[in-house]
């Protein structure tokens, strides 16, 4: 799920680039720099998420991993996500240049969700937070495929039969991140729960 | 060059003494029929040589195409293979990451360290 150079009009392509632009600076501000160590982690994480292929048919989708990178690095994520993005279209060749502003909010903003959600109702219990986790995970990548729907249709194409083909096509990526997403957290809840929590003085997101 | 010509000449004069050899003698024109149908069979023969040579090199152009495909699959193959991100690319991508945030936290702990010394 990248967007490819000269797919969205220029200026939605110079809009989504500012957004962005205005994301990463949010999530720089909001960065810990004792948690920089983690989000080196994670975005390496990401970064090589999208050459895991889940095979499809006749086609194959890749990992996208926002969600957990969320849940995981909270406000931190988008700045993770944009990096990894970054490196991906310079050494993958995965995504134009020119479409880096809007995969980066293509996979940004459902990292936020995700974050949120399992922030607001993810700390009660430790089953609670695996499900929640899974859920988070899954409705990151529904959400992508819809922020990539909405993107396309501002090139003029029809937003409810991409997000449909979308959102079709992403669904056993939906369950694998939703299944690997439940077991870090179960794992990190037993070996390593305070990565899963917020250092004190900062606000959840 | 000078034996190409007399070749030539000599050709020349044997078909000049022959022509009218056939043509002058009426009673030899009968019998004409069976050089002839020699020559039939002769023809007939080559012709059946020549579609069996016909055949084969059709069978051998049909292989060399089968062939041809399959060199343009796999050039198709590795197209795609080599744009496929290699270890290279991966180690390195990670590389720049830990790189990044490398920097970001040395920043971090020299300002924070200049704060709590000052």
């Amino acid at each position: 799920m990248h967007l490819s150079d000269g797919v969205l009009p220029t200026v939605v392509a110079v809009g989504s680039f500012a957004a962005s632009g205005l994301c990463v600076a949010v999530s720089i501000k909001k960065t810990d720099g004792e948690e920089l160590p983690k989000i080196a982690v994670m975005t390496s994480a990401f970064f090589v998420a999208s050459l895991i292929h889940v095979p499809l048919g006749p086609t194959s989708v890749h990992l996208l991993l926002p969600g957990l990178v969320g849940i995981l690095t909270g406000w931190s994520a988008f700045l993770s996500i944009f990096l990894g993005l970054v490196l991906q279209s310079f050494l993958f060749q995965f995504g134009g240049l020119t479409a880096l502003g809007a995969n980066g909010l293509m996979m940004g903003l459902p990292a936020w969700f995700a974050a949120w959600l399992f922030r607001r109702i993810g700390a009660r219990g430790a089953t609670g937070a695996v499900v929640v986790a899974a859920v988070a995970s899954a409705a990151a990548v529904a959400l992508a495929a819809l922020i990539l729907a909405a993107l396309l249709a501002t090139g003029g194409e029809d937003f409810f039969g991409v997000a449909k083909i979308a959102v079709a096509a992403h669904v056993p990526v939906l369950v694998v991140e939703g299944v690997i997403s439940a077991f870090v957290v179960s794992f990190l809840l037993k070996v390593k729960p305070e990565l899963l929590q917020h250092p004190a003085g900062r606000p959840s997101p | 060059m000078k034996a190409c010509l007399a070749l030539a000449m000599f050709f020349v004069s044997l078909s000049c003494a022959g022509g009218p050899a056939f043509g002058a003698d009426p009673a030899t024109a009968p019998s004409q029929a069976g050089p002839n149908a020699a020559v039939g069979a002769d023809g007939e023969r080559g012709t059946g040589e020549a579609l069996r040579i016909l055949e084969a090199i059709q069978s051998q152009q049909r292989e060399m195409v089968q062939e041809l495909r399959a060199v343009k699959r796999e050039i198709g193959a590795l197209k795609v293979a080599l744009n496929e991100p290699g270890l290279k690319d991966i180690v390195g991508g990670i590389g720049y990451i830990l790189g990044v945030f490398g920097i970001a936290a040395y920043l971090h702990a020299r300002r924070r360290h200049s704060r709590s010394g000052s």
